[in-house]
């Protein structure tokens, strides 16, 4: 009974982290780089989404707004900070990565204040099924999830922006002698990037009930894990690396120690990595 | 006297800082290891020093104090600072030992995780460190000797002393054959690794060494607050390292320290962000609004260093060589070759697949001591990946290569170094950061030479090892004419230059057989010509060459023997007359047209 109920709050957990993998991986494998500042945009998700909400629009618009607009911010963050250190190596954009982080993080804190504010879910009967409580937000959290995870399969599989982004991930140099234009590859791929982090965010805030400056920097660790687990750069690595340390850790938090959960996704994450050193769908290094 | 003691408190905690700084330089500064997880060392050392201090519970001092902890030891403060460095070493062994199989960008997040998951068992741990009260009480040095008042100045001296004498260590180990290797390594660590660099291990050593200053800087820091508690462990302490590091130029430990500096200068400068009028309104509405605004200061501040002043204030020094010796250059006395009358070299059946392309497709051929082998083909056959597979740099699929009659099949790049197989690459893989002399050096040092216990104690022995490297790096210098050039940095030489020195390295090692890739491309027709004497004159000495070169002319004039490779397999071998009246070859490489 209890193991049920922990499995579907495992899965839905899941589902959050799956999907904001899929937004960190797709950048990296277009860019190369992990970005340390992709927690922001979860965290500036849930915030628009608020925000809006608090000024009337019905919760799907507001999430879907929300979403946009950070898609756009991540374009213009992206060209202002990490497209002219593209040519400088690895630590410069890693670095400057952090700095954003920060920045984005104590700009919220500054306007918002460090209060957590309650995110706005309707009251929801949990559905009775043979017996077992599930309650609806989980089931929408998943679903939300698993519409968002087709989604990037049929943009990846079947559009051409897609196709291209594969192509820049597989062979920079290449897909640029194939005339693919990496500045709009690379503008579509941080759009696309930012979206899906700030729905990652959005789920997070419902998971969560409460929306905190801080939410998406503290959830950022157990995304890494969700990435480096499916493999860097791999989507479909990171919706299973996603739904693996979603699931560790609510069984962990259930039956092992409540307050080590974070502690679980990397123990998960370190016995694949000794195992697997570049992750279960094992990407390129 | 408030601002007297205020001020030895922000330069204590600036040494602090500077000594943090120096510990990730090393790590990262020497031997490239990216660790955003550094905070870590620092937490663990506070709390090993302050265990290791404490009165133990229920004693005297404990119950005046009306204290709260589990554990303390009342052992003397020397001890705690000993425990912290030991506790920063075992942590970063443990991680390096974690993370040594992982590539640049999982170390990042690995490290940065770890230092997380160290954070939540801090937190977690209550009996061993009170979580989120922490432990007050911790002991300061002396704290009942010397007078409140003259407390601050007696801690900056005490902090001086310490942080000097590490900062002296390091910078003479750091000039010392360990740390050249560890530059060498962060330059380039597969080209470090076919010079016989046992690279996993030294990085290791660097990343414990990282580990230990990380903790006596958390022993310092902790007995000058006497407070510790999880909260002050927090992410973006690791970044401030990083930026106090790269402000002042990272490989420069006088960098690492005057960026401290800096930091602490514009980390305090940015407090008084609460002078500025219209402010107050805000910060009364929201107390979150003015440390928020100072990390946002910090932030922008770290963006603003890494794109502008790549170098930082004090970027990475040229090394300058010592003079020459005055005693004649003396050249290393070749490796002599193994007693066998066997072949040096036996090649069979080897294989090696990328994807669906079959690179090298059951290759095999001899290579007899003593001479000069030339290995052609058409681009795409297979030849830079038969050297790679040779030396060890990547793993063949199948098949057998046998050096002296010894199976080195699937070694490691390193092994198969020190079982006398050189080579170079077709892009010469030099360390750009460090001079042509240093780079000879490097190739050159015996490795009882470059441990830490060398780097540390120096002997009359060593000293001798260091004199008899530097006088056959004189005698490489001389020989290949770039004498002139042995204080310019690697980065900068012209491509010709660069494949001199990097035949030049092998010159210092002298092994029995070197691996050539494309000597000559890229280089002007005289210096290839000269370039090619030189290795005649090796081979007249006794070392074996297989060259990989499209250069007919100098492979057909030089080599005593040729081999053709086509799609992945040997097409044909033999004397230069042999192949260049064979019709297969003429029919694959030479496409007919010179027929």
């Amino acid at each position: 009974m209890i193991f049920i109920q922990t499995l579907v709050f495992g899965l839905a957990l899941g589902g959050v982290i799956a999907v904001s993998a899929v937004g960190l991986t797709l950048a990296y494998g277009v860019t190369r780089f992990i970005n340390f500042a992709f927690g922001e945009f979860l965290t500036l998700g849930a915030f628009f989404c608020l925000m809006l909400a608090g000024m009337g629009l019905p919760l799907v618009w507001a999430g879907l707004l929300a979403a946009l607009i950070v898609g756009v911010l991540g374009v213009l963050l992206a060209r202002a900070f990490y497209d002219p250190l593209m040519s400088r190596g690895l630590l410069p954009l890693l670095v400057t990565s952090v700095g954003i982080a920060f920045v984005v993080q104590n700009l919220v804190r500054m306007i918002a204040g460090s209060n957590p504010f309650r995110f706005p879910l309707p009251l929801m009967r949990p559905i009775d099924i043979a017996g077992i409580f599930v309650p609806r937000e989980q089931l929408i959290i998943l679903g939300v999830a698993l519409a968002a995870m087709l989604a990037v399969h049929l943009l990846l599989r079947f559009t051409m922006l897609g196709k291209k982004m594969r192509a820049v991930a597989d062979d920079p140099a290449l897909a640029r002698v194939a005339g693919i234009s990496s500045r709009r590859v690379l503008d579509a791929t941080w759009f696309v990037s930012a979206l899906i982090g700030a729905l990652g965010g959005i789920l997070l805030a419902i998971t969560q009930i409460t929306v905190a400056p801080q939410m998406g920097w503290h959830f950022l660790l157990v995304v890494f894990a969700a990435v480096l687990l499916g493999g860097i750069g791999s989507p479909y690595g990171a919706m299973i690396g996603g739904l693996l340390i979603g699931l560790a850790m609510e069984l962990g938090a259930t039956y092992i120690a409540a307050n080590y959960s974070y502690a679980f996704a990397f123990v998960v994450l370190i016995a694949v990595l000794i195992l697997r050193p570049r992750g279960l769908l094992g990407g390129r290094g | 006297m408030d601002l007297l003691a205020f001020a030895t408190g922000l330069i204590s905690l600036a040494l602090i800082y500077g000594l943090l700084a120096i510990g990730l330089n090393l790590q990262f500064g020497f031997a490239g290891v990216i660790n955003f997880g550094y905070v870590a060392f620092f937490a663990v050392g506070a709390f090993a020093s302050a265990i290791v201090t404490l009165p133990p519970p229920g004693s005297e001092a404990y119950l005046e104090a009306s204290a709260r902890y589990d554990i303390g030891l009342g052992l003397p403060i020397a001890a705690g600072f000993i425990a912290a460095a030991l506790a920063g070493a075992l942590l970063a062994l443990f991680i390096g030992a974690v993370s040594a199989r992982l590539a640049t960008h999982y170390l990042a997040v690995a490290t940065f995780a770890m230092a997380e998951v160290v954070r939540s068992v801090l937190g977690n741990e209550t009996w061993l460190t009170r979580g989120e009260f922490g432990i007050s009480n911790v002991p300061q040095p002396l704290g009942g000797v010397i007078s409140p008042e003259s407390y601050a100045l007696f801690y900056l001296a005490l902090t001086a002393v310490v942080v000097g004498l590490i900062f002296a260590l390091l910078r003479r180990l750091g000039e010392k054959p360990f740390g050249r290797l560890l530059r060498a390594i962060k330059d380039d660590e597969v080209s470090a690794r076919t010079l016989g660099k046992r690279t996993a291990s030294a990085k290791l050593r660097a990343l414990a060494i990282g580990g230990a200053v990380g903790g006596v800087a958390g022993a310092l820091w902790t007995h000058s607050l006497g407070v510790v508690h999880v909260g002050q462990f927090v992410p973006i302490v690791t970044f401030q390292i990083w930026l106090a590091m790269l402000m002042g130029g990272s490989g420069n430990h006088w960098g690492a320290l005057l960026g401290a500096f800096v930091l602490i200068a514009i980390r305090e400068g940015t407090r008084f962000v609460g002078g500025i009028p219209g402010l107050d309104e805000i910060a009364a509405a929201n107390p979150s609004f003015l440390p928020s605004l100072r990390f946002v200061l910090i932030g922008l501040l770290l963006i603003a260093v890494v794109r502008f002043f790549p170098g930082g204030l004090l970027p990475e020094r040229r090394r300058k060589a010592p003079a020459a010796p005055g005693t004649a250059p003396a050249h290393a006395p070749p490796v002599p070759v193994a007693a066998t009358d066997g072949p040096i070299l036996e090649v069979a059946g080897l294989r090696k697949r990328f994807g669906g392309l079959a690179a090298v497709d059951g290759a095999g051929f001899v290579l007899r001591p003593g001479t000069i082998t030339g290995l052609i083909g058409p681009n795409g056959a297979g030849k830079s990946t038969m050297i790679d597979l040779l030396s060890g740099v990547q793993r063949p699929d199948g098949g057998t290569v046998r050096l002296a009659g010894e199976d080195i099949t699937g070694l490691t790049p390193e092994e198969i170094a020190d079982k006398g197989l050189g080579r170079t690459f077709q892009t010469p893989r030099l360390y750009p950061s460090m001079t042509v002399w240093e780079n000879l050096m490097v190739a050159g040092m015996p490795r009882g030479n470059e441990t830490l216990r060398a780097g540390l104690w120096s002997s009359a022995a060593r000293r001798r090892a260091e004199q008899a490297a530097a006088a056959r790096a004189e005698a490489v210098l001389a020989e290949l004419e770039i004498a002139h050039m042995r204080d310019e940095l690697a980065g900068s030489l012209s491509g010709g230059q660069r494949k001199l020195l990097s035949l030049g390295r092998q010159m210092m090692r002298r092994p029995p057989l070197i691996l050539l890739d494309e000597p000559a491309a890229g280089v002007n027709r005289r210096l290839a010509g000269d370039l090619f004497d030189r290795i005649a004159e090796l081979n007249r000495q006794g070392t074996t060459f297989l060259i990989v070169e499209h250069e007919m002319q100098l492979i057909m004039r030089y080599c005593d023997r040729i081999v053709v490779m086509h799609q992945g397999r040997v097409l044909a071998e033999g004397t230069p007359e042999e192949i260049r009246a064979n019709a297969e070859v003429i029919e694959a490489y030479l496409g007919g047209a010179v027929a």
